[in-house]
């Protein structure tokens, strides 16, 4: 009969192979450490992402609520309203709400000159609306006041038509943002 | 057996490696599956902005619509295979005429994935009683030996020579149909209702178009104002008055025979029932003013009454009756018709009638403007149309109504490709779109106007705007354009 | 007779105890980034599905009150008290040059669901309903049931949905709120402006 001695090792089994096992388990391991690293990166970006999306959500409502605003003024007075000179509001120097409006949620850029999120730009030159003015954004030059003509007088209190532009800038973790709108009122019914 | 053991040791050989494979490529998977479910929420966030600025160039393209409409224009902007390029995106607008001066339009905007369309329907009115032209609502009738034409007093006063070969064209106008008695003249278009017809008496003449018109042409509501009431006012034989209060209200204004009233400018007049007796006499001076007169019942100007107007200004003066029916009027038992227009002499001014038959006697001659429900032109009666009065008023002269204002469907070509570059899916290159002041969508128009040219010479054009050269105007004074006929 | 040693197939104690150690860490680890990523990946979906949820919300409210008649509006009145329910009628257009308007329409707050509800002929034969939204707090976002002003918008305890009426201007100002996977509330609030375009 033929006794099968029963060695803790293996003398035909290259030493090798032992070790292969541990470095397989070690790759094995830093593999796996490097793609649950990756997929917990990804996790971390698409909820930094989430919140970038949910501040330009903010942004968009308060752009659209804001010319929504400029809507609900008389036509005739939101040039003085909004432009940046406070010294023409129609109902006393100062009294007007000016460019400048805050988001709550949204933070202004680092060095931001006025400290606010939003503003509201409209076509001028100096405290005028110049109809030759040049701005492509804005249609300009062009007529505003509906004689056909475009010319150089100040048409701040007879214009028939106002391009306007919300802008808002805002910081985020991921860096600063940017949002614009435009639209253009008309004096319906005046 | 010791080749068994070594396929048996070389199967385990590279197993932990292909399960760490595995499992590396379902995390793999399942990052991608984030990534893509979070790109479907990016996707759906820059869609909600993307839709809030197409929503607001659509805005626009409203407002640079009705800005058209009250210059005169169609109100079409640009067109979906050429629209209007502004901000980020583009828009364009269609107009459809809705009858009655009623106009629908559509502004599509495009931003990024964003669309929108919205519709806004507005009714143009002139405030001018002269953009009517000399028109009735009913039909109206020339008669023989009668003369319609027109001139252009350029703002002066005074009866004028009227040049045919420069004057320009009447604008005679029904909502019904126009006869035209033997050797009547109308130097100018006249133009009957849709589906009316010109009817032309022996050598009777119209220099201008005669075809129909397509829609009919609303007549100008009125608002008759309420002022202070006065007492009734009944000059007897010799007597005179004058009514220079800048706003006043009768009942009854009797001017009898051999009596005379004068209205003196500025003043606005309501009255019931004016009555100027034979040779009673009705002076209007507007040489210190407008006036305005509005008669709510009756005006009779029995014939041989006189009418004055010392200063001649067509512009100056403005009778608007508002008055409707025949009834007894004056307790004689007979029926009086709501208008007697028999007096004497030359009328400068605006006579608006909306509610009744006006007929102008033989002996009349009108300059200014006339409209009525239906209009009878007798025989050898006059009508001058000035062109002037289109533009003698320097407030606006077109009231343009918003209607309603809704959110309608995108047109399906539009809605069918979200794609993020507009321009892609119209297929325009963006550099070759106008802005929208330059895209706007219309034939030729009839333009009135006074200006000042580059030396400040006063200036004024009738005509087709295709035709005047904007280059050399300094300064507009009054500008007004309809359809060309 | 050559010795043919036939090695026993199978593991040393040491080897599994070891190899169990090493994938008993590696699970473990595994689990921890998996359970910490899938816990986040969720509140992340919440948040995002409350967002939504309120953009749309308030998006649908806007577009029916732009086109809605400002003369219709109910309650008519102006600011500034606050109201949790808004009635309209919209345009259809236009016929004979007269500005038409379509049923009469409400959209309110239930509190005790925490919905936002339209109703279209409300009490009417023919009445129909939508929910428009879920998770709609009892009172706007910093508010409290106090009888004071707590978060200096210059309203008084107002509920999650608010109107307040301006002439043509509606201001529309909405907060939801819901528990995230991980038992934490969430809250979102938006304010919007809205003008009435139709008389």
């Amino acid at each position: 009969m033929l006794r099968r001695r029963i060695l803790p090792t293996d003398p035909s089994r290259p030493r090798g192979v032992r070790g292969l096992t541990l470095i397989e388990v070690t790759i094995s391991m830093a593999v796996m450490t490097i793609a649950m690293a990756m997929f917990s990166g990804v996790i971390t970006t698409t909820t930094r992402i989430g919140s970038e999306k949910r501040l330009a959500s903010v942004a968009s409502h308060a752009a659209r609520s804001q010319l929504e605003r400029l809507r609900c003024q008389p036509f005739a007075q939101v040039w003085r309203l909004y432009n940046e000179s406070s010294a023409d509001d129609p109902a006393g120097a100062g009294t007007g709400p000016g460019p400048h409006f805050e988001v709550p949620g949204l933070k202004p850029l680092k060095g931001d000159a006025d400290g606010f999120v939003g503003r509201v730009v409209l076509p001028h030159v100096g405290t005028a609306l110049l109809e030759n003015a040049v701005d492509e954004g804005f249609g300009l030059p062009r007529d505003l006041n509906g004689d056909t003509l475009i010319d150089e007088r100040d048409h701040a209190g007879d214009y028939a038509i106002l391009p306007v532009m919300v802008e808002l800038e805002w910081d985020t973790p991921l860096g600063p943002r940017r949002l614009e709108m435009h639209t253009m009122l008309a004096g319906y019914g005046s | 057996m010791h080749r068994n053991m070594t396929r048996g040791r070389r199967s385990r050989r590279g197993g932990v490696l292909i399960a760490t494979l595995v499992a590396t490529i379902a995390i793999g998977a399942l990052s991608v599956c984030l990534l893509e479910l979070d790109s479907t929420r990016l996707r759906q966030q820059v869609a909600s902005i993307d839709n809030k600025r197409a929503f607001n160039l659509s805005e626009a393209g409203l407002a640079e619509a009705y800005f058209s409409v009250k210059a005169g224009f169609s109100g079409n902007i640009g067109t979906q295979a050429e629209p209007a390029k502004f901000g980020d995106g583009l828009f364009w607008v269609v107009a459809t005429e809705l009858g009655d001066n009623v106009i629908g339009l559509e502004s599509t905007g495009m931003s990024g994935s964003g669309r929108a369309t919205l519709s806004l329907v507005v009714k143009r009115q002139s405030l001018n009683l002269a953009s009517m032209g000399i028109m009735s609502s009913q039909d109206v009738s020339v008669g023989a030996r009668a003369l319609v034409d027109a001139y252009d007093s350029k703002g002066g006063r005074g009866i004028p020579l009227i040049n045919i070969l420069t004057a320009p064209p009447a604008p005679l106008r029904s909502n019904g149909n126009i006869t035209i008695g033997a050797a009547g003249i109308v130097r100018g278009n006249a133009v009957p209702g849709p589906g009316g017809s010109v009817s032309f008496g022996l050598l009777s003449i119209v220099t201008g178009s005669t075809t129909p018109a397509s829609s009919p042409v609303s007549m100008l509501p009125v608002q008759v104002p309420k002022f202070t009431p006065a007492a009734d006012i009944v000059l007897a034989s010799g007597a005179s008055q004058v009514i220079n209060t800048p706003e006043v209200q009768y009942a009854s204004i009797v001017v009898g025979s051999g009596a005379s009233l004068a209205l003196r400018g500025p003043t606005r007049v309501v009255v019931d029932q004016l009555t100027v007796q034979g040779s009673g006499g009705l002076e209007i001076d507007t040489t210190g003013g407008k006036v305005e007169l509005y008669v709510t019942d009756w005006l009779n100007l029995a014939s041989s009454a006189k009418l004055g107007f010392p200063a001649q200004d067509t512009a100056g003066f403005k009778l608007i009756a508002t008055a409707t029916g025949s009834r007894d009027r004056d307790g004689d038992g007979v029926a009086d018709p709501a208008l007697r227009f028999q007096a004497n002499g030359p009328f400068f001014g605006s006579l608006y009638a909306p509610n009744a038959r006006l007929a102008l006697q033989p002996a009349c001659e009108i300059y200014g403007t006339v409209a009525a429900q239906r209009l009878v032109i007798a025989d050898g009666a006059k009508v001058h149309f000035d062109a002037a009065l289109l533009t003698s008023d320097t407030a606006a002269t077109i009231l343009v109504s918003p209607l309603s204002w809704r959110v309608v469907e995108i047109p399906v070509q539009v809605a069918r490709d979200l794609s993020e570059d507009p321009f892609d899916v119209l297929a325009v290159d963006p550099a070759t779109l106008e802005k929208p002041s330059e895209s706007r969508v219309d034939s030729d128009v009839e333009l009135s106007i006074k200006y000042l040219d580059l030396s400040l010479s006063f200036q004024t054009y009738v005509g087709p705007e295709s035709g005047f050269d904007w280059s050399g105007v300094s300064t507009v004074l009054g500008i007004f354009r309809q359809p060309l006929l | 007779m050559a010795r043919r040693i036939a090695r026993r197939a199978g593991f040393t104690l040491l080897e599994i105890l070891i190899a169990l150690t090493v994938v008993g860490l590696v699970l473990g680890n595994i689990v921890m980034v998996m359970r910490s990523s899938s816990d986040a990946h969720d509140g992340e979906t919440s948040r995002a599905t409350l967002e939504l949820q309120l953009d749309q919300t308030l998006d649908r409210i806007v577009l029916a009150l732009m086109a809605a008649s400002s003369e219709s509006l109910e309650p008519g009145a102006s600011a500034p008290a606050f109201h949790d329910r808004m009635e309209y009628m919209q345009s259809l257009g236009v016929n004979n040059g007269q500005l038409v308007l379509g049923a009469p329409e409400r959209i309110e707050m239930r509190i005790d669901q925490g919905e936002i509800i339209w109703v279209e002929n409300p009490g009417e034969v023919g009445e129909r309903l939508a929910t428009w939204s879920r998770w709609v707090r009892q009172f706007l976002e910093g508010e409290l049931p106090n009888g004071k002003d707590d978060n200096g918008n210059g309203l008084v305890d107002e509920s999650g949905l608010a109107f307040v009426l301006e002439g043509t201007q509606v201001t529309v100002m909405l907060s939801l709120e819901r528990t995230d996977p991980g038992g934490r509330p969430v809250v979102y609030s938006r304010t919007a402006i809205v003008h009435c375009r139709n008389d």
